[in-house]
């Protein structure tokens, strides 16, 4: 297996947890690896020191390489376990430079939810997660594929359209046409299960990718993973990551707003409107107040978490306006348009003026 | 609200009904402010598309002579427009003081240091009580002189057009009705050749102000109009996004815990939190609001020992999900009627409405 080839932008500590976990992954002893990207303000140890209270237990040892953390959970009953259940597991958070953190985790999906994911989905403000388009993430895939010099096959795409609709396409194929299958309906790629094989067709990495930069494999080297998909493609997403500091200028006719720009005008009635509403609205920590809605819908959205206050506005079939009320908006503005990517559908997104 | 209509529903749906009302009341006022203050930077402020540089200042907020006017537009010519949005006009043997109210304004004096300034008083209602206003006027002009207009006073009906899916506006139409005026001439600019307010207003069948982008970003920059808001939109608008401005980091990460928090403030940290720095809004509308949070809402304390601070409540899970507005109003309406009920009426009664509830509106 090709190691070592890329191993320069990794760090000799990382590059050595990853060997040791791809061994594991290959003699059996653990069944997939999962690593999340995360993108911290703050240093890590703050990170995991502030978020202590999201879990019963917390041990923190340090790493050549970053932290590994222990956890201990309670879970609430369900209909299942009345008795409500006891979560335990580690994981380590491996530091590659000030901002950018990896998650990885080689537990089952149930204490992987309690632990790891539980963690980067409560990172926020602190830390947060990266979203990428579709298309973006696809290009990455085939871009992995092509330095590699191997096929990319898509085994199991998965999308959803406007109305969240689920849609789950398990036929073996290039994963280009996975995503122009998709794109024909209308719905997006969401997550991805690639199978890379080389010319002799034999099998190099299994591995899902989706559009939060989360990578879970099965089969292969994790390093492979690290330097060919999640380097690149979150290099690629900081550097945009300026166009978010929207400034509140005291002079109206100065003011700029973060534009998203939909396409196939889905703004065609109210309830469409109050279905935008909702989609922010899943986003963690973000309210939604609805000020006006016949005909143009103008809403308040307060961000709980950073007290940033912006409004949306509506006013035509395809364009959604986000203006920031406070100062320093941009991190929240980001977080609200990622939400509205995700979970209400893609949009081109832009800086323009208000008028 | 639940499936079944319980006795007391009715009364508790006719509340919200009327705390979202006056919410929507207040906002589209906002909004029809915002919107003529773009249209008046639009035509005539700097770098606007008719003649630049007319206008001088569109203060929102204006306070003379303890009057307290919707805008005063001040032109360099110079010439001020003193306006006032009323939704509807009301005669004054209805108790209502509208025509006091205007003839105050154009008894005004407005001025800049030394002289005086030439001002109009227009006044905005809704096209279905354009006439009752004119009737008013012209009592008041025939009217004894202690009372008669100085200034003209111009009556503008409007209409809010919503069919069309591109945005809305608000039609404005005079009418020559018998208390009526027109703008004075000249009114913006001396120049003849140049479209001025009676010739944009008198001279047509109508005028459309449109709410547009740059209207409704400056409703966002000041939520507010000259007249004091409803506590359910300060609330909203207001006391609660100062309050998670306000918070500290590990109040935030105790949210973000999905534990509740309990956050101290008082109204003057409020009043000075960045959010509403630009905007200013009177003490007495914060304090308002902050008194509708304790009671009828229950979801604050007032400290004791020192009244100026409250204990608000908070948490992730009650206010991330769901609409403030209707969370907030559906709460009210129900404190308010439970309140009622526990008052001790030892009859049941039947019916449920408007008649009965008239006694104990809110405020």
């Amino acid at each position: 297996m090709p190691t070592g080839q890329n191993s320069g932008t990794l760090p000799e500590a990382t590059n050595r947890l990853l060997r040791r976990v791809s061994s594991d992954l290959r003699r059996g002893k653990v069944h997939r690896v999962r690593i999340t990207p995360l993108l911290a303000r703050v240093p890590t140890a703050e990170l995991v020191q502030r978020r202590r209270r999201l879990f019963a237990e917390l041990d923190v040892d340090q790493a050549e390489w970053g932290l590994w953390l222990s956890f201990r959970r309670r879970v609430r009953p369900t209909a299942v376990h009345p008795q409500g259940r006891l979560i335990a597991g580690d994981f380590a958070v491996v530091t590659l430079h000030d901002s950018l953190s990896l998650i990885l985790s080689t537990l089952r999906l149930d204490a992987h939810r309690s632990g790891p994911h539980l963690l980067c989905r409560k990172a926020y403000p602190l830390a947060k997660r990266p979203f990428f388009a579709s298309g973006v993430l696809v290009k990455a895939v085939a871009k992995m594929a092509a330095e590699k010099g191997c096929t990319a096959t898509a085994l199991d795409a998965m999308g959803y359209d406007r109305a969240r609709r689920f849609r789950r396409d398990m036929r073996e194929q290039p994963v280009d046409d996975a995503l122009a299958e998709m794109r024909q309906q209308d719905r997006y790629v969401h997550r991805l299960e690639v199978s890379f094989t080389d010319a002799n067709s034999s099998e190099l990495l299994r591995a899902s990718f989706d559009r939060y930069g989360n990578v879970s494999l099965c089969r292969g080297d994790p390093e492979l993973a690290v330097t060919g998909f999640i380097l690149p493609i979150v290099a690629a997403y900081t550097s945009r990551a300026n166009m978010y500091s929207v400034e509140v200028s005291p002079k109206p006719r100065q003011q700029e707003l973060l534009q998203l720009t939909f396409p196939n005008e889905p703004f065609g009635t109210y309830t469409d409107m109050e279905a935008l509403c909702d989609a922010l609205r899943r986003g963690e920590g973000l309210a939604v107040t609805i000020l006006h809605l016949n005909p143009y819908l103008q809403a308040q959205v307060v961000d709980m978490l950073t007290g940033v206050t912006a409004d949306m506005i509506v006013l035509d079939k395809s364009r959604v306006s986000l203006c920031p009320r406070s100062q320093r908006g941009g991190q929240s503005l980001e977080r609200m348009t990622s939400t509205l990517l995700r979970h209400f559908g893609e949009a081109q997104v832009t800086r323009a003026p208000v008028s | 609200m639940s499936k079944g209509r319980a006795r007391g529903d009715g009364k508790v749906r006719y509340r919200i009904k009327r705390f979202l009302a006056a919410f929507s009341d207040y906002e589209n006022a906002v909004a029809f402010i915002s919107a003529l203050e773009a249209w008046f930077d639009h035509r005539w402020g700097e770098g606007g598309e008719d003649v630049p540089g007319l206008l001088r200042e569109f203060d929102r907020f204006p306070q003379i002579d303890g009057l307290t006017p919707d805008f005063m537009a001040y032109f360099r010519r110079p010439y001020v427009l003193v306006g006032e949005h009323m939704k509807t006009f009301r005669k004054a043997a209805q108790g209502r003081e509208d025509v006091k109210q205007l003839v105050a304004y154009s008894r005004l004096s407005p001025g800049d240091g030394g002289g005086q300034l030439p001002h109009d008083v227009v006044v905005f209602v809704d096209i279905f009580s354009d006439d009752v206003a004119a009737d008013q006027m012209e009592d008041a002009w025939t009217g004894p002189e202690a009372s008669r207009p100085r200034a003209p006073i111009v009556i503008l009906g409007y209409s809010r057009e919503t069919d069309r899916a591109s945005g809305e506006w608000y039609k404005c139409k005079w009418r020559k009705h018998n208390g009526n005026r027109q703008f004075s001439t000249p009114n913006i600019c001396g120049d003849p050749r140049q479209a001025d307010l009676n010739a944009l207003f008198v001279g047509t069948t109508h005028h459309a102000i449109r709410v547009d982008r740059q209207a409704l970003e400056l409703s966002k920059r000041k939520p507010l109009i000259n007249d004091p808001p409803p506590a359910l939109y300060s609330l909203v608008r207001l006391v609660y996004p100062a309050l998670f401005e306000l918070m500290d980091d590990d109040e935030r990460d105790q949210l973000g815990a999905d534990q509740p928090v309990v956050k101290v403030v008082t109204r003057d940290a409020i009043l000075s939190s960045d959010i509403l720095r630009g905007v200013t809004p009177r003490p007495r509308v914060v304090q308002e609001a902050l008194d509708f949070l304790v009671s009828p809402l229950g979801l604050a304390t007032r400290d004791s020992s020192d009244p100026a601070q409250y204990s608000v409540r908070v948490s992730l899970k009650q206010f991330s999900r769901q609409d403030w507005k209707k969370f907030l109003s559906e709460k009210a309406a129900r404190v308010l009627v439970r309140k009622l009920k526990s008052r001790g009426r030892g009859r049941r009664r039947s019916s449920v409405g408007p008649k009965q509830l008239r006694l104990f509106e809110y405020p």
